[in-house]
């Protein structure tokens, strides 16, 4: 295992770490927020929409590899932003009652892997933009860059997902 | 390779639940009882296999009737009996004895985690998922003579024994996992897994909060 893999386990591990502190009422509500993230991201980016605005920049003279970049940057400004929010703001919460450790460690350990996974996942697209990291990567890193959310969840995933747990919250 | 690695996730999965429901107390005092078995098993295997062909040759000497002999004075006798009785544990047994060693381990926390009550608790579950990584470490080597099974195990295994041959079969292991078919799969598992987690969850809460 290289160092970069290990970073962002590391980070899905504080997430882990995270959700036991906050408890997994305030960690669902984190979650919903990084699943219609991840949907505005994909959506914008997979769909008519990303298609025309590419082919307005590269009819400007924009390069391909300069677009994936420039994507990049911005899924993770956006991940980075909407998390910042989530955390330190006023943050939507689930009803609940009851401390469940093991529960929040999961819930936590998800959000890690929706947060850190789709961040590894789109610096990885652009060849790890502003960051010395190079091939030869390990096998583990191969098979993980693979499973990453945005690698095997399409946008309808993410939006239908958190749609389902808004009806789920509000539904007696 | 393929059972090791799921011998080693059910283990860690089954001791993992079980240290989650039983408390930080029981899996860290049934962890710490493992792995002096597991240490002696790895340090001192020659001393326990032969201990245990002691143990065995002493009850059957007493059972044939060898004490009496002896406390007659006849040691001719006594050795003769001693002649008799074949060791349990030579050639290709001796890993069975090794093998008993950590079973009873296994069996000593059981009882104990029978007879102790502590509060459910996320060190329990990081305490029994270490307990069921140690089982695996301490057992695959035993049963299988696949270099692959010599999981990597701090401090009683050498380095200069272990990385080579553990990186490679980690490789393996996720070059096998990195197929299209294994990806397919695997991403199929987490998707269930995460819709499950999150709308069990936040109807369990809202369930929950309405009483």
């Amino acid at each position: 295992m290289g160092p970069v893999e290990v970073v962002f386990l590391i980070l899905i591990g504080l997430f882990g770490a995270i959700g036991v502190v906050r408890g997994w009422q305030r960690e669902l509500g984190v979650t919903t927020m990084l699943l219609i993230t991840l949907f505005v991201i994909e959506f914008v980016f997979t769909t008519s929409v990303g298609q025309r605005v590419e082919s307005f920049f590269t009819g400007a003279g924009v390069s391909q590899e300069q677009m994936v970049v420039a994507e990049s940057m911005i899924a993770v400004g956006l991940l980075l932003l909407v998390a910042f929010i989530s955390y330190q703001g006023q943050s939507l919460v689930y009803p609940g009652s009851g401390k469940n450790s093991f529960l929040s460690l999961l819930i936590g350990l998800l959000n890690g892997y929706l947060f850190a996974g789709s961040i590894w996942y789109y610096l990885a697209r652009a060849d790890w933009p502003l960051a010395d990291i190079v091939p030869d990567y390990s096998q583990f890193y191969d098979f993980f860059v693979q499973i990453l959310p945005p690698a095997i969840f399409g946008w309808q995933f993410f939006i239908l997902l958190a749609v389902a747990m808004l009806i789920l919250r509000v539904v007696k | 390779m393929f059972a090791a690695v799921l011998l080693l996730a059910t283990t860690m999965a089954i001791f993992g639940v079980l240290g989650y429901l039983k408390g930080a107390k029981w899996a860290f005092i049934a962890l710490m009882i493992l792995s002096a078995a597991v240490i002696l098993v790895e340090v001192k295997p020659e001393t326990l296999i032969a201990t245990l062909n002691g143990l065995y040759m002493g009850v059957m000497l007493t059972l044939k009737g060898g004490l009496g002999a002896l406390a007659s004075g006849d040691v001719e006798e006594a050795k003769a009996i001693l002649a008799d009785i074949d060791k349990p544990f030579k050639d290709a047994n001796q890993n069975m004895a090794l093998l008993l060693v950590i079973f009873c381990a296994v069996v000593i926390g059981l009882i104990m985690a029978a007879a102790m009550k502590s509060k459910p608790g996320v060190w329990g579950l990081i305490w029994g998922l270490v307990y069921g990584y140690v089982l695996s470490a301490g057992v695959l080597p035993l049963i299988s003579s696949n270099p692959l099974a010599l999981l990597p195990l701090p401090i009683v295994r050498p380095a200069e024994r272990q990385p080579a041959q553990a990186s490679v079969a980690m490789d393996q292991m996720f070059a096998t996992l990195a197929q299209p078919e294994n990806v397919q799969i695997i991403a199929t598992v987490i998707g269930i897994a995460v819709i499950l987690l999150l709308l069990l969850t936040v109807r369990r809460g809202v369930k929950g909060s309405k009483r």
